[in-house]
């Protein structure tokens, strides 16, 4: 992120994985809008009144637009034809504002959000007073140790 | 209550005829810069390898009985290990349970004093604050708060003034500014067990269905 970009946030308490937001983030992706920065999903774990709370924070980057042309025409196709463009990149490459174009590069968008989703893992909140801190799973003692220690 | 009273009678103490200056905002400062686990996470002492339980045993035994100045100027520069180790090699038969007893019974005093401000409704919430408002270290803010509160010397609440005490101070100069004070959460060490728990149960796959 960089100072002064508007980021807008997209969160809910749902896994990533299970989510709505997820696709319509992958959406938002294949319409030309892109992510606030190099880590633009905090996912974490903490307790709330005794049970788990999981919250999925994306940040998008909020200064750019997108815009849709209909510029392709009205026309009637068979399944096969649809599944041509659909499977041809060079296609969809040609017809960039076509539907078939949208919902190609929403489906790669999508199965590559989830393949990366695959390989995460929630961090896990602690809070101590006003203070908090995010403990990935996977943490050494030693960095469990000095995260904490920056708790006070 | 009876553990908030208690702490009123701390002060310096002795063991093993050390004499030790009270566990104070200053000293809980140089555990927090020399990693003392033992002290910051009570609760997580049987975690803690018998070795380095002893060493850092050893270690509050010397900081809170060393002159002062000596053990200010080693942590400051960094060549604390030179002093600690002689003070470890003469003081071996340090009896490691009670040292470990009197970290414990300081660690309960301190609990109960230790409050946490709830957010009044309506009220400016960190929300609306500048993300880039810096806020004062702990030491500072309580040391700040109480020297202000009572006008006694930045040396005296760092140093002297047992830390059961300060916390109780502190508490009282939130409630005189009107501050809705509370029990604070969970400990830490409890709270990361339990979410381990809870993510251990979580797969990926599991999250896809």
């Amino acid at each position: 992120m960089k100072e002064g970009q508007k980021v807008q946030f997209v969160r809910d308490h749902e896994a990533p994985l299970k989510s709505s937001a997820t696709p319509m983030v992958a959406a938002g992706l294949a319409s030309g809008f892109a992510f606030a920065g190099e880590k633009p999903l905090l996912d974490t774990l903490e307790e709330v009144d005794g049970a788990p709370q999981r919250t999925a924070t994306w940040s998008l980057d909020g200064g750019i637009t997108a815009t849709f042309r209909p510029t392709f025409k009205e026309e009637t196709i068979e399944f096969a034809e649809f599944r041509r463009r659909f499977e041809s990149l060079e296609w969809c490459a040609a017809n960039p504002d076509h539907p078939i174009a949208y919902l190609r590069a929403f489906s790669d968008k999508l199965s590559s959000l989830r393949n990366e989703l695959r390989a995460m893992k929630p961090l896990l909140l602690v809070r101590r007073g006003r203070r908090f801190a995010l403990i990935p799973q996977d943490a050494t003692p030693e960095k469990k140790a000095r995260i904490l220690s920056e708790l006070g | 209550m009876q553990l908030l009273e208690a702490a009123i009678a701390e002060g310096p103490g002795e063991l093993f005829g050390l004499k030790l200056r009270p566990v104070s905002l200053g000293t809980l400062n140089l555990c927090r810069r020399l990693g003392l686990s033992l002290v910051l996470h009570h609760e997580q002492a049987a975690l803690i390898s018998e070795t380095e339980r002893q060493r850092q045993i050893m270690l509050f035994v010397w900081m809170h009985s060393a002159q002062l100045t000596e053990v200010l100027a080693a942590v400051r520069d960094g060549s604390w290990d030179t002093p600690f180790g002689a003070f470890a090699e003469s003081s071996s038969e340090l009896i490691v349970p009670e040292v470990l007893a009197e970290i414990r019974r300081v660690s309960q005093l301190v609990d109960a004093a230790l409050v946490e401000v709830l957010p009044k409704p309506g009220r400016s919430s960190d929300d609306e604050a500048p993300t880039d408002i810096l806020e004062p270290g702990f030491t500072a803010s309580l040391v700040f708060t109480l020297a202000r509160e009572t006008g006694w010397s930045e040396s005296f609440l760092l140093w002297h003034l047992p830390l059961a005490r300060a916390l109780q101070y502190y508490h009282c100069a939130l409630r005189a500014s009107l501050a809705w004070t509370v029990k604070p959460g969970p400990p830490v060490q409890a709270q990361i067990n339990k979410l381990e728990q809870w993510a251990a149960a979580l797969t990926p796959d599991e999250d896809d269905k």
